[in-house]
């Protein structure tokens, strides 16, 4: 990895003098922590004492960019971190802090978040095409885009609470043509290499072995051929002051899903996962009225159709024989969409508002009630069924901007019980280039059946340092 | 008779005009020919410096490069790119109409629009607003009244139209006689308080007289912001295709 950083920063600086281009060059140095708030010596994804270190790590980011020629420029950047996936140790589950321990000091490791070539007027005049790994522009809400199936979302970070990773997706090696029709009007094709996988935390695989009865896990991924291979369309224009976009996506679902289990009595049980195929319709919406900023994002699921299976072991004579039972795995389309506004409140330097209410988290489909009768999946699980959300925030910035404090939470609306958690946060530029945040993150509500409630007992306290340069 | 009462009018008007000179709603109008009428530039590109002082005195300065287009039957465009600090490099901002307004995010690759509730609020951190640095021209929200003048300037009070929602209530507005553009105003929020003071300078470009620094004060914070434009570039002929998202995205030079 380190020649390949070196050789790309040198090819870059190669091509440049070429070119006689000029080349930017910028980056980031993180440091985020977070420590427990309370004990929790039994939490089902954490197990930790009052003030142990929940994550340290430090990230550095490097960030090159330029032009070839006036048509031609290129991105590229690099991330280095301490462990970016490193949320639950690979040995003893649950453990909370792999840098905690000093045995496990900097393991750091290097990643090409994203490298491409964009060229504009591409082959003629309004087609531009970008080439490599990149963040593709997809949904118009704030974050939470149901219609955004192109870039996942990164659930190896998603549970260190670190705001910056709230939400966060990560790119994608795709080919990127937009041609733009008019002024107002652009069509977008996307084909993407490869099928798309959300990064998982650490130990997962681990999570899943500890189950009490389960001997395997094995997880089925597609073969790298060209018919596996995902694209998305979008068409977006302006309509009575509105901006609308409509969207397909062919491709296939970003997290495993269990799909058989296979008993085998007293030798326990082996799981299988797969990554099913989907086609996704979107809708959407994103204007104001009367000075009220709103959008709107739905989409129309359809899953590819797969029997999920259990086999039961029976006695037969002297011998164990396996009878498989099988059960729709989805119900044949259903929906998920998004509703948001934000507004500014003329309090003193304003109070800005943002909410949003949500119908299907990133991880929730809708099983068959076969599968979820078979397997237990219900509404207030990870991976579970499609539930209702509320999401809001209220900003307030001082001294010029400098200061920015932040109550950001979200309601949970599962079938059998709410939890509600809070974000508030803090954050301080000190200098232009220099900033402070610190924030915490707890939850209130039903514990057994909600997905948040979980993290009850999971209090933390985070403070970032980022220094950008 | 009839003929009695046109001449009795028209020379009422005429000493009307002989002993008032021009009304503040005319005096307003020509403000906007410079701005945004046929007397202003067609289009304009420059690259600003943005110093924001705070009221503890700490300095900050942004640069930025910018676009705009006077579109004579619409309003005007207008497109900014950060060209610095490193942390809001290549962060564009688009302004298409009064609520037809886009920030380019290119941490996240994402363009996200602005409604118009966001105008009031701070430009990145400065004693702007969007709506200071959005489309220009008074006329149309604002009835003007002349208060005085002398021999560089004329002082005119602007009253905001009922339907408006520009974000001060009254502005009070000296014009140079030379430029025909504002050199000081002073601007006041929904309570009639003075929340802001801007002074400008003004210079010929060309054919164009043309605001090239503006201080912005704000009272109420005790900070202000000098905005100075330089290698300012007129009537380049600027195709449409930069005041769009596309070119929002596209890396600055």
């Amino acid at each position: 990895m380190k020649k390949i950083f070196i050789f790309l920063v040198s090819w870059c600086f190669i091509l440049s003098t070429l070119y006689s281009a000029d080349i930017d060059f910028s980056g980031r140095i993180k440091l985020f922590s977070s420590v427990f708030l309370s004990k929790n010596l039994e939490g089902e994804y954490f197990a930790h004492e009052k003030g142990e270190f929940a994550f340290k790590r430090l990230e550095t980011r490097l960030q090159l960019g330029g032009n070839l020629s006036d048509n031609i420029s290129y991105s590229i950047r690099f991330d280095a971190f301490s462990q970016p996936d490193a949320l639950f140790s690979s040995d003893t589950f649950p453990q909370s802090s792999i840098l905690g321990t000093p045995t496990d000091a900097e393991p750091f490791e290097t990643s090409l978040y994203e490298g491409y070539i964009k060229a504009s007027d591409f082959l003629f005049k309004g087609l531009d095409l970008s080439v490599g790994k990149q963040r593709l522009q997809w949904g118009t809400a704030d974050k939470v885009n149901v219609v955004d199936n192109l870039n996942p979302v990164d659930f190896a970070n998603f549970f260190t609470f670190d705001p910056d990773y709230f939400a966060e997706r990560r790119p994608q090696t795709a080919l990127n043509l937009e041609y733009y029709l008019s002024e107002v009007a652009k069509l977008q094709f996307v084909w993407l290499l490869s099928r798309q996988h959300a990064p998982l935390p650490a130990g997962f695989r681990d999570m899943i072995l500890s189950g009490s009865d389960v001997s395997q896990v094995y997880i089925d991924k597609d073969q790298p051929l060209v018919e596996n291979t995902n694209l998305g369309i979008r068409f977006l224009t302006v309509l009575f002051n509105t901006d609308l976009a409509l969207s397909y996506y062919k491709g296939n679902f970003h997290l495993p899903v269990l799909y058989g289990v296979s008993l085998k009595g007293a030798g326990g049980s082996d799981y299988y996962y797969k990554y099913p195929g989907k086609h996704v319709f979107g809708i959407e919406l994103s204007g104001e009225i009367f000075s009220l900023g709103f959008w709107a994002e739905g989409a129309y699921v359809r899953p590819e159709k797969i029997k999920a299976f259990v086999d039961i072991p029976i006695v037969y004579g002297d011998q164990i024989q396996h009878i498989r039972q099988k059960y729709s795995l989805f119900e044949e389309g259903y929906f998920k969409y998004v509703l948001g506004f934000d507004y500014t409140l003329g309090v003193g330097n304003g109070i800005y508002l943002n909410a949003q209410y949500l119908h299907g988290f990133f991880d929730e489909r809708d099983y068959s009630s076969e599968y979820e009768e078979t397997f237990s999946y219900s509404s207030g699980m990870f991976f579970g069924e499609i539930e209702n959300y509320v999401l809001a925030r209220a900003e307030y910035k001082m001294l010029n901007q400098d200061l920015k404090i932040e109550f950001g939470g979200m309601v949970e609306f599962a079938d059998d019980g709410t939890a509600v958690s809070f974000m508030p946060s803090l954050e301080y530029r000190v200098l232009d280039y220099l900033i402070l945040q610190a924030g915490a993150f707890f939850v209130s509500g039903n514990e057994e059946n909600t997905k948040f409630g979980l993290f009850k007992d999971d209090k933390l306290f985070f403070f970032t340092f980022k220094l950008n340069f | 008779m009839k003929n009695r009462v046109l001449l009795g009018i028209s020379l009422t008007m005429i000493f009307n005009l002989f002993i008032w000179g021009e009304s503040g709603q005319d005096i307003l109008k020509k403000v906007d020919e410079r701005m945004v009428g046929t007397k202003a530039p067609k289009d304009v590109q420059t690259v600003m410096s943005m110093k924001i002082v705070t009221a503890q005195g700490r300095e900050k300065i942004r640069e930025l490069k910018a676009w705009s287009k006077n579109n004579l039957d619409k309003d005007d465009w207008r497109v900014m790119k950060f060209l610095s600090p490193p942390d809001v490099k290549n962060v564009g901002f688009l302004v298409l109409a009064e609520d037809q307004m886009y920030l380019y995010l290119p941490e996240f690759r994402r363009i996200r629009r602005i409604a118009s509730h966001n105008k009031k609020e701070s430009f990145m951190g400065s004693d702007f607003s969007y709506d200071d640095l959005g489309t220009a021209g008074f006329s149309t929200s604002y009835q003007a009244k002349l208060i005085s003048e002398d021999d560089e300037t004329w002082i005119i009070e602007l009253e905001r139209n009922p339907e408006s929602d520009k974000p001060y209530k009254k502005i009070k507005m000296e014009v140079s006689k030379e430029s025909e553009l504002p050199v000081r105003m002073e601007l006041y929020d929904n309570s009639g308080n003075l929340q802001k003071v801007a002074q400008e300078g003004n210079e010929k470009i060309g054919n164009y007289w043309i605001s090239t620094r503006i201080t912005m004060e704000d009272k109420k914070k005790n900070s202000h912001t000098v905005l100075e434009m330089k290698d300012i570039e007129v009537d380049q002929g600027l195709e449409d295709e930069i005041f769009t998202q596309r070119y929002l995205k596209r890396r600055v030079k």
